[in-house]
């Protein structure tokens, strides 16, 4: 069991920088995702931890020991490679047992070792195969078997389940989750796919550009998103970022999940459960809540079944709305648009900070564009 | 009219496949299979090349060939040539590539200058050599009396002889190996090294583990194009020693030509084609049969 920490880490290939000044702490039995666009540099710093990268600055500690310059086999880590990087040449067994002959294990021992972990993944039917004779499915576990087999501090995995098809990687994902409690020890997971990210991790490292972004739990990522770039990356679709004559500096950032589209009869579309808890005080006429209130015009929508993508044009812009309502809205059809104050993000238009509420810049932009919500009371009569 | 069609048709499309393949075959049997059996053929008789007459003479030249002394001295020399040959330059050439299989601009020009070689003529090669090996001007004396070694006779002494041959041929193919190679090399996934360093493994576990098993097809395919290349040496022979000195550097084609064409005895020359024929032909099954098992084709 062990921390990870990397201090200050610079990475530099060929005079392009790209990693810039990385601080992180990985805690123990944690489970991390290092989370980004391609080229963020997510997979370079899962590198450079497992050793197969050289660290151009800085430091990574392991545990009590600094590892800059321990060569990748005594870091006392395993690695899960996207593509598996299985031994061609050698069979199942042979390619779990490969770590444990090179680590002078007993044959007796390794023999057991074996037994157990093939029995985890299932594939004790299948020692005897070339790996070029499984499915895609089975290749994995036998990288899992692989890396697990060492009994390591630290896993790390880079983009493990981008090649498995979507139902396989349903499945793989619940059983990575289950391993890494069973296993308790730490695991550093790399992907490009922020549902991957959030249904996985318990700590989510959002990256850009060879920067952090944001460190933060699945849930604050999506409440709290330090920065435009965190609220766009996180949730789908994107978040709306709308620029305002009315705010200038500083940018209106909406979840499309989170705006309420009311049909001219009044039947209301796309609420979230929040919003159907807020309805009762909607309805409230000595005290409405307040948020924004627009007119708006249907442009397009995609139905997905579970959920319903529009396309709205409001006096603020156009954004996107996602409606969980099965009733559609039709195209050029005309509604009323409702957002609550706490559903409104503020962006640095220039530097793309969060800014908060409770900075005066933010104060003095929400008195510019709120207004109670007061509504018909027909409200309520449509949705689910 | 559609039942006429259908009839027409059946008889049409077994034919067609073969009229595709027609051409081919034609010059395969004109220019491949028919001398083979023209060559079977004159191996029974006795000819001169020159008389209307072809003797049929039975199994009596192989019966001379097998009793023939030279012969045998020409199988030994041709065993030993391509047993030398095959290995040296199959292990230099992978050694070379482990070095080269590299970026920078420095290994592409030390790629280029191995291969260069073989691009060459046999014959200039040969020449080349051939001065560089001179006993009394030649560059190799001089280095060997730079080093304080004693001189060499080179290509004039009969224990010598045979082995700059095989420095020749070994030199001009090695480029064209190592680039094979190189080409095998770069077909290893690199997380496959990866891996292997995460798992701990030293360096010559890898190289025997996962580089030579993963380089396999590409050392077999080698191993069998070396072995017939240099079984049908001729060249360098030709022009640096004409087999001699004492029949010590004479191989099987070599010794095929001296006697068709110089002696006249093409019944003779013949069946000691007939002979090299099987010779690597048995080696190339055993080859397919016993190696191709531990060959990994992906």
């Amino acid at each position: 069991m062990a921390e990870v920490v990397l201090k200050q880490i610079v990475k530099t290939f060929d005079r392009q920088t790209v990693i810039q000044q990385l601080d992180l702490t990985i805690s123990n039995g944690s489970f991390t995702v290092l989370v980004g666009p391609s080229g963020c540099g997510k997979t370079t710093t899962l590198r450079m931890i497992a050793g197969l990268e050289t660290v151009t600055e800085g430091e990574i500690w392991i545990g009590d020991q600094k590892v800059n310059d321990l060569p990748p086999g005594k870091r006392d880590l395993a690695m899960v490679f996207q593509n598996y990087a299985l031994y061609p040449t050698m069979t199942v067994k042979e390619n779990i047992e490969f770590g444990l002959k090179n680590r002078k294990v007993r044959k007796e021992e390794r023999e057991q070792l074996i037994r157990e972990i093939a029995e985890i993944v299932g594939l004790s039917d299948y020692l005897q195969r070339k790996p070029s004779t499984l499915s895609g499915g089975q290749r994995q576990r036998v990288a899992l078997a692989r890396a697990m087999v060492k009994k390591p501090k630290v896993f790390l995995m880079d983009e493990p389940l981008s090649n498995l098809d979507a139902t396989l990687r349903h499945q793989m994902r619940t059983e990575l989750i289950e391993l890494h409690k069973q296993l308790g020890a730490t695991f550093i997971y790399v992907t490009h796919d922020q549902v991957e990210a959030m249904s996985m991790g318990d700590q989510i490292v959002v990256m850009d550009r060879g920067r952090i972004q944001q460190t933060a739990s699945p849930m604050e990522l999506y409440q709290e998103p330090a920065n435009r770039f965190v609220a766009r990356f996180i949730g789908t679709p994107s978040m709306n970022i709308l620029t305002l004559p009315d705010l200038p500096g500083l940018q209106l950032g909406i979840r499309p999940e989170r705006v309420m589209l009311i049909r001219e009869d009044g039947s209301a579309f796309s609420f979230h459960a929040e919003w159907q808890r807020t309805k009762p005080d909607l309805q409230r006429a000595d005290n409405p809540p307040e948020g924004i209130s627009a007119e708006g015009v249907i442009l397009g929508r995609e139905v997905l079944g579970a959920e319903t993508l529009y396309k709205v044009q409001t006096q603020l812009g156009a954004f996107a709305v996602k409606s969980h309502s099965d009733l559609l809205l039709n195209q050029d059809e005309k509604v009323l648009v409702r957002l609550r104050k706490q559903d409104l993000y503020f962006f640095d238009a220039a530097a793309g900070q969060r800014v908060r509420e409770q900075d005066a810049f933010a104060r003095h932009a929400l008195e510019a564009i709120l207004s109670p919500l007061t509504e018909p009371a027909v409200l309520g009569v449509g949705g689910r | 009219m559609n039942q006429q069609m259908s009839i027409l048709e059946r008889l049409w499309m077994p034919v067609r496949p073969y009229l595709f393949v027609l051409p081919a075959l034609l010059v395969f049997l004109a220019f491949f299979l028919y001398p083979i059996g023209y060559m079977i053929y004159l191996s029974f008789t006795s000819w001169n090349f020159i008389s209307p007459d072809k003797e049929f003479v039975g199994i009596a030249n192989y019966l001379e060939l097998f009793a023939e002394p030279e012969f045998h001295q020409v199988l030994f020399n041709t065993f030993l040539y391509t047993l030398l040959t095959v290995s040296l330059s199959l292990g230099i050439s992978l050694l070379l590539a482990l070095w080269l299989n590299r970026r920078g601009s420095l290994y592409g020009i030390v790629q280029g200058a191995i291969f260069s070689p073989y691009i060459i003529s046999l014959v200039s090669v040969s020449l080349l050599w051939m001065w560089m090996m001179d006993p009394r001007y030649g560059l190799l004396n001089w280095v060997l009396n730079w080093f304080g070694l004693p001189p060499s006779k080179w290509l004039t002494d009969t224990d010598s002889a045979i082995y700059g041959l095989i420095l020749v041929s070994v030199w001009k193919i090695v480029g064209y190996n190592t680039l094979v190679f190189i080409a095998g090399l770069q077909s290893i996934p690199r997380e496959i090294y990866e891996a292997a360093a995460m798992d701990r493994s030293p360096v010559w576990r890898t190289f025997s583990k996962i580089t030579i098993p993963m380089l396999s097809p590409t050392l077999f395919f080698l191993l069998v194009i070396n072995t017939i290349n240099s079984f049908q040496v001729f060249d360098t022979v030709q022009v640096m020693t004409q087999g001699g000195p004492v029949n010590s550097t004479n191989m099987l084609v070599y010794y095929i030509y001296e006697n068709g064409f110089d002696f006249f005895k093409i019944g003779y020359a013949s069946a000691a084609g007939v002979v090299l024929l099987l010779i690597v032909g048995i080696l190339t099954v055993f080859h397919f049969l016993f190696l191709s098992k531990r060959v990994h084709y992906r």
